[in-house]
């Protein structure tokens, strides 16, 4: 049953079991998508992600391209083999507070751009024509296609949804309580995948 | 001692009235008693018509609470649900409903969402109002900024069963206040675990090597333990980041200027103009709780009138009655002072130049120099005591203002005002709605023809009202 989660405390976060390694596997996945999408509408790259973990001092978790890149590899979902290692808690975590980090910094970028969704969605007009969400549909696409492992059932619609549903969630991922809400719903993802 | 305490992201307002607990100076956060809030919607994109206010007491301040993150937790978690299961679109019908009359969400398309008020006060036409993800995201953000600095303690005049939920809430609290006052150590002779407050700082570090674990918590800054001395940004929660410069312009039209109302706006403007120019000005910030302290005098006990009555017809600026007071009759050495810094100011006057010399330059001229009036002993008080009564009453300051606003009012015999003069751009940006009655009206009694009749008067953003003459 999913968690009734009271905005409280944190108490009830140390209540989610990983029983498996599947659960990680999926929280990864998870990360590696927000990231991805945190790339396209911020135009940064692998610098900027290590940057932030400077930032924040997480270097012991990501110090460099090739660190970052055997754990984004670690996404099941991912087209590259070689290298992959499995996530572990810690990562996982590390992951969460670097993009909740990074989104804040770009909140007022992310601020706009949902501004413009809801503006073009308001008068039932594609949101790409707008040149900020045009150029954050096109770099998402670009990204998933070139990385994640396409599935036979990826269509362009599916795509686009998803791009502009994590263009939303990342504005709550950029706000004070970010990295909670961050971490509650990837296990809410985990405890219903599971069901 | 009754406070007030809001919370302001750029499209709401949420203001938090209690008596502040003498239990807060053992915590971090501030402990409220018998809280009423009062959350107004006050999108500046919204014509003013559209701005809804919603209030109502501690249970259904936490009930909004719980069903807005609770909402918002759904929405966030659908993602990872149709990237999981689905491959084509999910639109989320979550509809999160505690209870019958409690508030609740709903969601509408990818970007709206509709507020249900339940048993909620409002001054909504409908029992809902739709908000869009920017209005989500801003409630959540203030909700978040209003538990992250305010306890509350359960009122012990409502025993409705709910009351028993907040419990966990207050009960960690007075765990930390009671450690801290050291009680613990005396009779239990044993360290209290620290972290029961859940504070980032507190945890301990979990060990870095486990690949594994059965127990998962949240993911917390890493802690002083590697960087014991330098107390660098990780031991900050996020919240504490420094505020970043606003990113880059982008190719989108530059905004037209802070025009207070948008319902002035032609109505294909605002939407064509890609994006919202109230944005732009007002860079999202972190909610401050902009804090009043009200002295138990002037404030009677909540329970002895209708609470929703009370935060309705009581503007904010009322309850800073008694500072101004104190601002305006200084003792006579900072009189003195305050006479010599405001002359030096005003006339920018060269620094040898004595403030003797000044003084007598300045009754040379007579009522040509600006003096701060309140300080001049010939000035009745009583008038510009009536000017600040009227604007206290008259002024509330737009959720997004920022600076004070100065304004120099000439006023005719009869004690109208002839003249308005903004002293700043924003100022006369705002001067619509400081309801300066610029139309003629009489609003104080006709000024001592001896005296000059002209006021400067300080609209803050906080609510306060000054007004010396000039």
């Amino acid at each position: 049953m999913k968690a009734d989660y009271d905005f409280t405390t944190w108490q009830e976060l140390a209540e989610v079991k990983v029983t498996n390694n599947s659960e990680l596997e999926n929280i990864k996945c998870h990360l590696d998508l927000v990231l991805l999408a945190l790339e396209a509408i911020a135009n940064i790259g692998s610098e900027a992600i290590i940057q932030g973990a400077k930032d924040l001092q997480l270097e012991s978790v990501i110090g460099d391209r090739i660190t970052l890149w055997r754990l984004r590899s670690s996404n099941p979902k991912r087209q590259s083999s070689g290298g992959r290692k499995k996530l572990d808690v810690e990562e996982a975590k590390s992951l969460v507070i670097i993009i909740c980090h990074l989104a804040k910094q770009h909140q007022e970028l992310l601020r706009r751009a949902v501004c413009l969704l809801e503006e073009v969605t308001e008068q039932n007009q594609p949101p790409h024509q707008a040149a900020l969400l045009g150029n954050y549909l096109d770099r998402f696409i670009n990204y998933y296609q070139s990385r994640i492992t396409p599935e036979q059932t990826t269509s362009p619609e599916y795509l686009s949804y998803l791009a502009w549903k994590l263009l939303i969630d990342l504005l709550f991922y950029s706000g004070n309580n970010g990295h909670r809400l961050l971490w509650i719903a990837i296990f809410d993802a985990t405890e219903t995948s599971n069901k | 001692m009754k406070q007030i305490n809001r919370f302001t992201p750029p499209t709401c307002t949420l203001e938090i009235k209690g008596n502040k607990s003498p239990l807060s100076r053992w915590t971090k956060q501030e402990i409220f008693q018998k809280i009423q809030f009062k959350l107004k919607f006050d999108d500046p994109r919204q014509p003013t018509s559209k701005q809804v206010t919603i209030k109502g007491n501690q249970q259904e301040l936490w009930q909004l609470s719980k069903a807005v993150n609770h909402y918002a937790q759904e929405q966030l978690h659908t993602s990872f649900k149709t990237f999981k299961a689905t491959n084509t679109p999910e639109r989320s019908q979550a509809e999160t409903r505690i209870q019958t009359d409690s508030p609740y969400l709903k969601s509408q398309g990818l970007v709206h969402h509709q507020l249900f008020f339940g048993s909620l006060t409002h001054d909504n036409n409908f029992n809902h109002i739709r908000l869009s993800t920017v209005q989500l995201f801003d409630l959540v953000t203030a909700l978040e900024a209003y538990q992250a600095h305010i306890a509350t303690l359960p009122d012990a005049t409502q025993n409705s069963p709910q009351n028993k939920k907040i419990i966990p809430l207050w009960g960690g609290i007075a765990a930390v206040a009671i450690a801290g006052i050291g009680i613990t150590s005396i009779i239990f002779k044993s360290p209290v675990p620290q972290n029961i407050a859940s504070s980032p700082e507190s945890q301990p570090t979990p060990a870095p090597e486990i690949n594994e674990l059965d127990e998962i918590i949240s993911p917390q800054f890493p802690t002083t333990v590697e960087q014991p001395v330098s107390q660098p940004k990780l031991t900050k929660p996020l919240s504490s980041a420094d505020r970043l410069p606003p990113p880059p312009a982008v190719d989108i039209p530059k905004p037209k200027p802070n025009i207070p109302d948008p319902a002035d706006y032609p109505a294909d403007v605002a939407p064509q103009s890609g994006t919202n120019p109230q944005q732009k000005k007002n860079p999202p910030e972190q909610p401050t709780p902009a804090k009043i302290v009200i002295p138990e005098t002037e404030q009677p006990d909540l329970e002895t009138i209708a609470p929703e009555k009370k935060i309705a017809s009581q503007p904010s600026s009322e309850i800073t009655t008694t500072k101004i007071e104190t601002e305006l009759t200084p003792s006579p050495q900072e009189q003195q002072n305050q006479i010599d810094s405001t002359i030096n100011s005003e006339l920018e006057l060269p620094p040898e130049l004595s403030v003797n010399t000044a003084k007598d330059e300045i009754s040379a001229q007579n009522s040509d120099v600006a003096v701060g009036g309140s300080l001049n002993s010939s000035t009745p008080p009583s008038q510009i005591q009536e000017v600040i009564a009227y604007f206290e009453n008259q002024w509330q300051p737009p959720a997004n203002l920022k600076q004070s606003l100065e304004y120099r009012l000439l006023l005719n015999e009869d004690g109208s005002i002839k003249k308005v003069v903004p002293l700043g751009k924003a100022s006369g940006l705002y001067l619509s709605q400081t309801n300066i009655p610029v139309n003629g009206e009489s609003f104080m009694t006709p000024p001592d023809p001896t005296q000059s009749s002209t006021i400067r008067l300080l609209l803050n953003p906080d609510g306060n009202v000054q007004a010396f003459i000039e």
